[in-house]
């Protein structure tokens, strides 16, 4: 054998030497890619779980977990699908294009073969399930694995190698512990997503019974009702039915309109066919009405429960809101006579004018009503105005509206007539009334005023101002006849010295002769409450009628000023009250003219012009006094909005003993108390004021 | 030099990358009226190279022919709070814009440097690749000052933006990455982490935990600190027992918070890597082997992206690394530039690297 030479045993021994080292590097490369492997797979599912307990909402988590757990199990695609009512969705995906997908919700029977005891299918693509709508996207080996919360599933993740890597068994048992972290991430997040909807869904019935509770209209309580249920209850359509004159009619209707289509509303419920389900709307044993519903929950559902729970507070507040029309429309009308009251007539009055169309008011003052009350009795008295009301009714049409505006004061509107048709009409009524005798020893008779829109007045005061000087036209000319505005039949008020005079001061100062009728009416009203006799009555009303007549002294920059007046204007002002007496006195009006001179006096002695005090003023003249303050403050002003009549209330109260008598204060508040309160009132965004800042230096001293 | 006396037409596309001196808006006016009608895209980088030079500073630049190709090109500016649907975006009006005229695809994707996590940009593409087609590409990068980078292509330059190329073609392609890193420090759990930025490693501050891996000492305040640790960056060990690299490039002066480009999760592993210029250069001949592999043919044209990061520690041998790679193509062209981050995904993994070389055979 030949020796080998020293440089060949030199290369053999350098190639064993790299032969070694080269084995040495595979083995570290091996041994590091060991750990690498061991180090990722012992922390993959502390990755997960972080993953699950650091996103906010359970959407963004499955979302997000597909990607992570795809990226960390060396996955090319990864779909988490989630069961539902209704089958399955895809909740998160990974390496699939959206367009891929299949549509929501979807089966896939081929995965059912992974149950709770085999809850993990990994392997070769030829022995795992693989939906259709993957296999484009040539898979080559698959991992499912079941999310499992005990025994109920939520759902199924499945990742996709498109390599040669196959799923290991140690992979399997991961992805076990895998599904269950998100099962119970799924789970947390389903009871945490239930629990918001139903803080939700109660926040908003809390809303629904706090606005139900704030709501008295019927519509507005049968439309939120009917949208409630659809809203809340997830019925498709909804009709809210209520009982009126022994029918059932539709109040109010919400959902599919195909539905709806059948139930317009007002009709009767005999339209319904069987799709509907009802349930009656009941309270302490009363049925108001019934719900009407297309395709309501399941009978034991929590939907169904909610929808019962809407059911019973719908009927509370229907109950409500049908009490409450009740009571308004009690309130709209007299109870003795059953006409409609004041507060309406003033608000049809406003509604006419608004519409534009000519009309014609009648204003009727029974004579000498006091005379049957206290001749005859209150009894009496109360009969004699339900028989006049009767002949009203009965003298005019049908489209004709009759109110009772005041303790004896009738007033009849009539859309579409002129004066003279509208002075027929009156002349009807009047002789109708005239004919009732029993069961009077005298026949009761009407003094009528006519005026027409617009002939007469353009607004609600100054057509009600001149009906109610033809009305006392129709007084002074001897009663029981009609007078027109503007015209000399009985007695026109042009013809008067007074009339002439108010006439100039209705030009110069339309708001004062318009604020005294008012004044004039309510202290009328006063005075029968302090019974006053009918002398007194017919001063005082004069006295009231005229009160400022004076002004027509005043100059007009005095008597528009705004803001305060100076000392000088003030003087002029107060000179008001005894120019009024001595025109009255001329004209021959001398009781009037004494009230007109004191009603600026005041009680303590701090009035004028002549400075008396207490008993040295005439009652009529305190009682003026008042009413002149109160409807000063209670009607709008062209400079600012009226006074609530609590808030003038108050004022007068204030002023009780010292400038006004407190006596009269005390039968005016009770007496405006005891008329019927309006049905609503907006809030006024105007500050309330008081009977010095009301504007009234002319009114009150 | 790029069109080699070809006269272009509307269907090609050059690829180029430029130093970040440069006025790139006058750069990419110039390089399209000299392209035209071929398109022009490209980003700024940190030096370039071809198979026949380095280029630290300057402009390298391929043809990219319409021969049994067809191109795509979508460039979107990135919204910093949505940028996987920027991505998403950019990836679908590229593919939109290729058409479907050939079997082969891949995606080339080129983004803005300093984009806040690199991750949400190959997650937003992946949504349009999906598994099924491999995307490619280089984080636009500057001279390692971090201050700006810039993209351009599809009529606009941006520095937020994200350039997407969709690439069909009638050959197959070949996508690889590989980097050359090995594990040298202890493993490390991170405890604390939000985005790209990790907090605590093993319940301690993450930039002491990270320096107390380092044999030499580094300090932080040394100005010079970002450019020595790229000789030093971290491994993430994947499934598969590789390491996904990640380069530290900024630290929170507070609480001891390391800031990656990339977003890294909790309870994942982070060691230290080391290697040196002979491993760096055999990832990237790695890479370039792994790359034509599949192809059915010589390659026509290889674009390279390699990490900037590597070129402190490669140091006078960068140019060994381009020589391997072009070692394995049989001769052809090679046109690449230094990164601030990769993209490469053929399969399993999140598609983003860092202070690797990401190799695309056309």
């Amino acid at each position: 054998m030949r020796p080998l030479g020293r440089e060949t045993e030199k290369s053999l021994i350098g190639s064993s030497f790299e032969a070694e080292i080269s084995s040495l590097r595979d083995r570290l490369q091996r041994s590091e890619q060991h750990m690498a492997g061991t180090l990722m797979r012992a922390t993959r599912l502390a990755q997960v779980i972080s993953v699950l307990g650091n996103e906010k909402d359970l959407e963004t988590t499955v979302e997000r977990v597909a990607i992570e757990v795809g990226e960390l199990f060396f996955a090319d695609m990864a779909l988490l699908i989630l069961d539902s009512d209704s089958g399955m969705r895809i909740a998160g995906h990974w390496g699939i294009a959206v367009s891929d997908l299949p549509c929501e919700p979807f089966a896939l029977p081929a995965v059912e073969a992974i149950t709770r005891s085999r809850s993990v299918r990994i392997g070769p693509v030829e022995d795992v399930p693989l939906p259709d709508w993957l296999a484009s996207y040539s898979p080559r080996h698959l991992a499912w694995a079941r999310l499992l919360v005990g025994d109920r599933s939520l759902g199924l993740l499945m990742l996709a190698r498109r390599g040669d890597e196959a799923f290991e068994d140690s992979e399997a048992t991961e992805l076990r512990a895998v599904a269950y972290r998100i099962a119970m991430a799924v789970e947390n997040g389903l009871l945490h997503n239930r629990m918001k909807d139903q803080l939700a869904q109660l926040h908003r019935l809390q809303q629904l019974t706090a606005a139900l509770a704030g709501t008295l209209e019927l519509d507005a309580v049968g439309r939120r009702v009917a949208d409630t249920l659809v809203s809340e209850a997830a019925v498709s359509s909804s009709i809210v039915l209520i009982n009126h004159n022994g029918e059932l009619v539709v109040l109010a209707s919400a959902g599919e309109p195909h539905d709806l289509g059948i139930a317009v509303d007002g009709q009767p419920a005999a339209l319904l066919d069987d799709r509907w389900e009802s349930f009656p709307l009941e309270v302490a044993n009363k049925t108001v009405g019934v719900v009407a519903v297309t395709g309501a929950p399941a009978l034991g559902s929590e939907r169904h429960e909610l929808l019962l729970h809407l059911v019973s507070l719908g009927a509370l507040a229907l109950d409500k809101a049908l009490l409450y029309e009740q009571s308004r429309e009690q309130a709209r009308h007299d109870s003795l006579t059953g006409l409609l009251g004041h507060r309406v007539f003033h608000e049809v009055l406003e509604t006419q004018i608004a519409a534009r169309i000519p009309f014609s008011i009648l204003l009727f003052d029974i004579d000498d009503f006091k005379q049957i009350n206290d001749l005859h009795g209150h009894q009496t008295g109360d009969r004699a105005l339900c028989l006049v009301s009767d002949a009203l009714r009965r003298g005019t049409r049908s489209g004709d509206t009759v109110f009772r505006i005041g303790g004896e004061e009738f007033c009849a509107l009539l859309p579409g007539l002129a004066e003279e048709d509208a002075y027929s009409v009156a002349d009807g009524i009047r002789q109708r009334v005239a004919a009732i005798v029993a069961p009077l020893q005298n026949p009761v008779t009407i003094s009528v005023g006519v005026a027409s829109f617009p002939a007469h007045g353009r607004n609600r005061d100054e057509l009600l101002a001149a009906a109610d000087a033809a009305m006392y036209s129709s007084k002074r000319g001897g009663k029981n006849r009609v007078s027109v505005a503007g015209e000399d039949r009985p007695q026109d008020l042009k013809s008067s010295r007074s009339g002439v005079s108010l006439n100039r001061l209705y030009d110069k100062d339309p708001d004062t002769v318009i604020h005294s009728v008012h004044v004039a009416i309510l202290s009328v009203d006063l005075a029968r409450v302090l019974k006053l006799d009918d002398r007194q009555l017919d001063d005082l009303r004069t006295a009231a009628r005229l009160h400022d007549i004076g002004k027509l002294a005043v100059p007009d920059a005095i008597l528009n000023k705004q803001g305060p007046l100076d000392e000088e204007e003030l003087r002029m002002i107060k000179v008001h009250c005894v120019v009024g007496a001595e025109l009255l006195s001329s004209w021959g009006l001398t009781g009037p003219a004494t009230i007109v001179r004191q009603h600026h006096e005041r009680i303590d002695g701090n009035g004028y012009p002549a400075g008396l005090r207490g008993d040295e003023i005439s009652i009529e003249a305190r009682i003026i006094h008042v009413a002149d303050a109160y409807v000063a403050m209670t009607r709008d002003r062209p400079y600012r909005k009226a006074m609530k009549p609590d808030a003038a209330f108050a004022e007068l109260l204030r002023y009780s003993g010292t400038q006004f008598d407190p006596d009269i204060v005390a039968a005016l508040v009770a007496l405006e108390r005891s008329r019927p309160a309006p049905v609503s009132e907006p809030p006024s965004p105007f500050r309330a004021e008081s009977p010095e800042e009301h504007g009234s230096h002319e009114l009150v001293a | 030099m790029a069109l080699a006396g070809r006269v272009p037409t509307a269907d090609d596309v050059v690829i180029l990358f430029a130093s970040a001196g440069y006025d790139i808006d006058a750069l990419y006016r110039a390089a399209a009226a000299e392209a035209a009608p071929a398109g022009v895209v490209g980003c700024t980088s940190t030096g370039g190279f071809t198979q026949a030079a380095q280029v630290p500073t300057g402009c390298v630049a391929a043809l990219l022919p319409a021969d049994e190709c067809s191109f795509g090109v979508c460039h979107v500016e990135c919204a910093e709070n949505d940028i996987a649907g920027s991505a998403r975006r950019a990836a679908q009006g590229a593919r939109d814009r290729a058409g479907d005229r050939h079997p082969h695809a891949v995606l080339l994707l080129l983004a803005n440097g300093l984009t806040s996590d690199q991750r949400e940009v190959a997650r937003g593409a992946y949504e349009v690749t999906t598994a099924v087609i491999p995307f490619v590409g280089g984080v636009a990068a500057d001279d390692l000052t971090w201050a700006r980078t810039h993209t351009f292509g599809d009529g606009q330059v941006l520095t937020n933006g994200i350039l997407a190329v969709w690439i069909n073609s009638a050959r197959p392609m070949g996508v690889s990455v590989d980097h050359g890193w090995r594990p040298a420090g202890k493993p490390m759990l991170v405890t604390r982490a939000e985005g790209t930025v990790v907090f605590e490693l093993d319940g301690t501050p993450a930039l002491e935990a990270y320096l107390s891996e380092q044999g030499d000492a580094l300090d932080p305040t040394d100005l010079e600190f970002f450019r020595k640790v790229m000789g030093s960056p971290v491994g993430l060990p994947n499934a598969r027992g590789r390491y996904d690299v990640r380069q530290l490039h900024a630290y929170l002066p507070q609480g001891g918070g390391i800031n990656f480009s990339t977003g890294i999760s909790e309870q994942s592993i982070l060691q230290v890597m080391s290697s040196n210029g002979e491993a760096l250069i055999e990832g990237a001949r790695h890479a370039a082997q792994e790359a034509v592999l599949g192809l059915a043919g010589k390659a026509r044209l290889v674009l390279v992206f390699s990490c900037g990061s590597r070129i402190p520690l490669l140091g006078d041998r960068a140019r060994e690394e381009v020589v391997a790679i072009s070692s394995e193509l049989d001769g052809a062209p090679v046109c690449g530039f230094y990164t601030f981050g990769e993209f490469a995904r053929t399969t399993g993994s999140s598609g983003v690297h860092n202070s690797s070389v990401a190799v695309l055979a056309l």
